[in-house]
């Protein structure tokens, strides 16, 4: 929502249109896709072509590094940024190139520093 | 050898017990705490690791580095695609066989170095097409996309019938492996006629069949 607010022209693309419908402010200015992921003609359709760069984000991380493999080997997109939690999955994808996203790992790092913001109190 | 299974549904309980019958050690990765119980008990020679198998601690735990094949039976694309993907860059396992259901993931599990793929659907549809719609000539198998075993049946018109094998002219890169008779396997030398009727199985190189095709058949 808010990459598309400031601007950046944003396509949404989910399975489950439900999902959709509630993480999404009715007023999202932005394309939304319903469809399974792993489908080179569904991400073709959403526009993955043209796409500068691509960001797989959902729970299930499987799926997101088939589909960050899928946008790299099919549509040859250069920045795809993907979120995989587990460290020697990371450590994988990260080697081969993809920006990797790890909220598990951001949420630890915040409370570190917060904790260690405390302990120099 | 050691074969690790990550995913124990119908195929990979149905394939552990015919590797073990063939002596094989046996490691298996299942999510559903009841599969695990069930193999444990029925099955006492597998090693029996309960947990997810996208997860490189639970194939580490199932001896991964010592595998030398890994068979990824789970039921989604995506699970058997990072589970092979896993125990080929993490724990350098030779050989690694994926069953997959949508045809179009095929190619990614190739690129991605997956030796050898089991493709439920598509073998489905091919007996399927094959049981409807008669054809001359039908692919049975293909190996890495460089080989292929097809059957051809031979009708009364075909140029080939009524003659022994060494006088036919055949393409480079194609043997001719065996002939189903009248409901008997024959395995045919140069001297073997052929006759009307006759399933015959041939196995051809990448790119030869159509020549083979109209060499039996004209």
């Amino acid at each position: 929502m808010r990459m598309a607010e400031a601007g950046h022209d944003v396509t949404v693309l989910d399975w489950d249109r439900a999902n959709l419908a509630t993480y999404l402010p009715k007023d999202f200015p932005g394309r939304t896709i319903t469809g399974m992921e792993i489908d080179a003609e569904i991400l073709r359709r959403s526009g993955i072509e043209d796409a500068e760069v691509v960001v797989i984000v959902s729970r299930d991380e499987p799926t997101n590094m088939m589909v960050a493999d899928l946008a790299r080997e099919v549509f040859a997109i250069d920045r795809i940024i993907v979120r995989i939690d587990q460290p020697r999955l990371r450590t994988l994808y990260e080697e081969a190139g993809f920006e990797v996203l790890s909220p598990v790992l951001e949420a630890a790092l915040s409370l570190e520093r917060r904790v260690e913001a405390m302990g120099q109190r | 050898m050691y074969v690790l299974v990550a995913g124990g549904g119908k195929i990979g309980l149905h394939l552990i017990r015919t590797l073990l019958c063939q002596g094989h050690e046996i490691a298996l990765v299942e999510q559903d705490r009841r599969v695990c119980s069930q193999v444990v008990e029925e099955l006492h020679e597998v090693i029996v690791i309960h947990g997810d198998a996208t997860s490189p601690d639970n194939l580490g735990r199932a001896g991964a580095s010592r595998a030398d094949v890994i068979v990824a039976a789970a039921g989604r694309d995506q699970d058997n695609y990072i589970i092979c993907k896993m125990a080929k860059r993490l724990f350098s396992v030779k050989r690694a066989v994926a069953r997959v259901n949508d045809p179009r993931n095929e190619e990614l599990f190739r690129l991605s170095g997956v030796d050898y793929l089991i493709s439920v659907t598509s073998m489905v549809s091919q007996a399927i097409e094959h049981e409807i719609v008669p054809h001359a000539m039908m692919t049975l198998f293909t190996w890495h996309e460089r080989m292929s075993m097809l059957e051809i049946d031979l009708e009364t018109a075909s140029p080939v019938v009524g003659l022994p094998i060494r006088k036919l002219d055949f393409p480079p890169g194609s043997i001719l492996a065996a002939i189903w008779r009248a409901g008997e396997p024959i395995i045919p030398d140069g001297n073997t006629v052929l006759q009307a009727g006759d399933e015959v199985f041939a196995i051809t190189l990448k790119g030869s069949e159509d020549q083979l095709k109209k060499a039996l058949l004209g």
